[in-house]
């Protein structure tokens, strides 16, 4: 089982990828709707983090390099509703090793994405 | 003459006329003489007054005379004998002149009684000579003092003094008059020459002169004026300038302008058209004073230069008409410039609209994604979720439904990421950029993840985080951010690429930047077995890409249209088994 953790305000989509995730029965899945508490949460046994970009607490690439400094081992993976190139690289830079546009070609790319990266 | 010459002159004429007044005053003395005598008659007379009171007869002896000597008082009288006391012993007994002698002798012998200025010793005595009535040989002789005779010759001295001094001052003043009509024949002779010498200029002068009468006749005209007249001075002197006016109008125009000019002082500069002798029409700049300022200028003469500026005002008249072009084409040029600007600023208004479409797209498109997110993933769900039912026919009805929803929602995407894609569009200014330099930012900003797979070489050397980011220059003028994402990207892909093949100790990825005759040239060359020749012609394309997963398949289209936007040229290709990516990029002039 791996650990996934999902972090997005917008409940919704959190809780479906939560849902879908936890479907397939191969991950174990937590969802945070506030990145300031998911970061107080995470542990280092996590495998896979989904971080959204915009949010209104912290911005996901802050979080995203809070993370890294603190466990360089977890694949982060970004996802946005709205990107541009600068935030791609931008993520790029400082970590993430996917970056995942919203609205998802289907959620399939998510546990896709997720096997090729901790395979 | 000179001074010298004239003052002896003078002096000669000073003598002649003293001698001239001397005679005269000889002769005013002998008439004085007279005068003196009719004195001593009187004087005589009471002589015989005085005698006869004493005697009866006018007889008397020595004792008498003695005895009447006492009784008139003031004089001296003696009566002497000619027998007994002579002239001779009157000489010496008074010193006289052998002329008075002479003179008293013929006086003797002329008449009777008379007196006789004489000069003595001790001053001027009227010396008088009485011949006795009864002593026809006998004279009383009385010589008395004479205070008028010696005023009478101080006063001719005086006299004389002053006619010597008249003389002077009137010879002084003759020779001042004589010095006043030389100076003035030298002035008369001056001005003559001045006249001539004015009379020359005016008549060689390099501008027309013209003195008119109060009549407006022509008194006087030069050679220059007549020349630009046409005229000769025969024909111009004694005319009225009407002669030089086109039409009787423009004479009347002109007259009545020069009154109001005069009237203020002078004509200056004043332009009119007028008329030569051929009838050729010119124009002439005339200045014209009166001749006598303190004078009416009605009443006198007026003075004028006229000289013929047609030529000058033809070309003022080009000058105007090429000033009046410019000022026109300056009028268009700033019209349509304000036209330009003018579109410029629409256009500007419209890049501010776009670019507030653009933020406002950033949020509704991320407004719009979040629901649509979990509206398409859940109708995903709901899909896989349907295939469970048991009813078949429920089951394709419910399936083509979300199918229909599906659809509909990937069409609400679509417009989405266009909208997405327009709000990207950069404010970035392009500036002279080293490429190398921005070749080592991309890679540093790749090596977190490329020194997991390979050894990137650039420029022959192995890029390690210290590689020097000026040790080539390779200068070409554009955004500088662009072409960074656009080597992330090529770079990017060739890991990806690299990343199915081999082991990290194969892989290789070898980057090239040199400078051509007209390019900068940035070449990317890996070992991952090359592009696929089916995927190749087409690898620019969006949404094509060689990845099974997560590729969005836009990376290279997108370089492709960055690289378009800096006059950039991207081609792939395959080489020694590996991919090439060869990017030119117009260099910048030094």
């Amino acid at each position: 089982m791996k650990n996934i953790v999902i972090i997005d305000d917008e409940v919704e989509i959190a809780s479906m990828i939560e849902k879908f995730l936890s479907k397939s029965g191969n991950y174990h899945v937590k969802s945070f709707h506030n990145p300031l508490v998911a970061l107080e949460h995470i542990q280092d046994d996590v495998d896979v983090v989904l971080l959204d970009i915009m949010m209104p607490q912290m911005g996901g690439l802050e979080v995203l390099q809070k993370l890294k400094q603190k466990y360089p081992q977890i694949h982060i993976i970004m996802m946005t509703a709205y990107s541009t190139l600068d935030k791609v690289l931008d993520s790029h830079r400082y970590g993430a090793v996917h970056y995942l546009m919203k609205p998802f070609k289907s959620l399939g790319e998510i546990s896709a994405k997720i096997e090729e990266i901790t395979r | 003459m000179s001074n010298y010459k004239r003052y002896t002159t003078l002096g000669i004429f000073s003598i002649f006329l003293f001698f001239f007044i001397f005679m005269i005053q000889q002769r005013m003395y002998n008439s004085n003489v007279k005068i003196f005598l009719e004195s001593e008659v009187l004087f005589e007379q009471s002589i015989y007054d005085a005698l006869k009171l004493k005697h009866d007869k006018l007889s008397f002896d020595l004792e008498h005379i003695l005895e009447i000597e006492h009784t008139i008082s003031g004089a001296q009288y003696f009566t002497f004998d000619t027998k007994v006391q002579t002239l001779s012993h009157i000489k010496e007994l008074y010193s006289l002149s052998l002329d008075d002698l002479k003179n008293i002798e013929n006086k003797i012998k002329e008449s009777r009684n008379f007196s006789y200025p004489l000069q003595l010793k001790e001053g001027w005595y009227a010396v008088t000579f009485i011949k006795c009535l009864q002593h026809p040989d006998t004279f009383i002789v009385s010589f008395r003092k004479s205070q008028v005779l010696e005023n009478i010759y101080i006063n001719r001295l005086k006299q004389l003094l002053i006619l010597v001094f008249i003389v002077i001052i009137l010879s002084y003043m003759l020779n001042l008059l004589l010095l006043r009509a030389k100076k003035l024949t030298s002035e008369k002779n001056k001005i003559a020459l001045a006249l001539q010498e004015a009379n020359l200029y005016f008549d060689n002068a390099m501008i027309g002169f013209l003195v008119i009468d109060k009549n407006k006749k022509i008194i006087k005209a030069n050679r220059f004026l007549c020349k630009e007249f046409g005229y000769t001075k025969e024909e111009l002197i004694g005319k009225n300038t009407d002669i030089l006016h086109i039409s009787s109008l423009s004479y009347a125009k002109w007259c009545e302008l020069i009154t109001t000019k005069l009237k203020e002082g002078s004509v200056e500069h004043v332009r009119y058209k007028m008329k030569r002798k051929d009838d050729q029409e010119i124009y002439v700049e005339a200045s014209g004073v009166p001749f006598d300022k303190e004078k009416d200028f009605l009443e006198g003469f007026t003075v004028w230069t006229m000289k013929d500026i047609t030529q000058q005002v033809e070309n003022e008249n080009i000058i105007k008409e090429q000033e009046e072009y410019l000022q026109q084409r300056v009028i268009e040029e700033v019209r349509k410039n304000i036209e330009r600007t003018k579109a410029y600023e629409e256009e500007k208004l419209r890049d501010v609209k776009f670019s507030a479409i653009g933020k406002l797209s950033a949020g509704i498109t991320h407004e719009i994604n979040t629901p649509l997110t979990y509206i398409k993933g859940n109708l995903e769900m709901m899909k896989l979720d349907m295939q469970d039912i048991s009813d078949a026919s429920l089951k394709q009805e419910l399936i083509a439904s979300c199918t229909n929803l599906q659809e509909g929602v990937n069409r609400i995407a679509t417009i989405i990421s266009s909208m997405q894609e327009m709000a990207q569009q950069s404010n970035e200014t392009k500036e002279p950029v080293n490429i190398y330099d921005t070749l080592v930012t991309a890679l540093i900003l790749a090596h977190n993840r490329s020194k997991h797979i390979c050894k990137i070489y650039l420029n022959n050397k192995e890029f390690t985080l210290d590689t020097s980011k000026t040790e080539f220059e390779c200068i070409c003028t554009l955004q500088k951010q662009r072409i960074e994402q656009v080597w992330i990207v090529i770079i990017n892909n060739a890991l990806d690429e690299l990343q199915k093949k081999g082991t990290f100790q194969e892989r290789r990825l070898r980057i090239d930047c040199f400078v051509d005759e007209q390019y900068v040239v940035v070449k990317f060359k890996d070992n991952g077995g090359g592009i696929d020749e089916e995927i190749l012609a087409q690898i620019f394309e969006p949404f094509v890409s060689t990845k099974t997963h997560g590729g969005m398949g836009v990376g290279l289209s997108i370089s492709k249209k960055i690289l378009q936007e800096q006059d950039g040229i991207i081609e792939a290709y395959n080489e020694d088994g590996g991919a090439v990516f060869e990017v030119k990029l117009l260099k910048s002039a030094i």
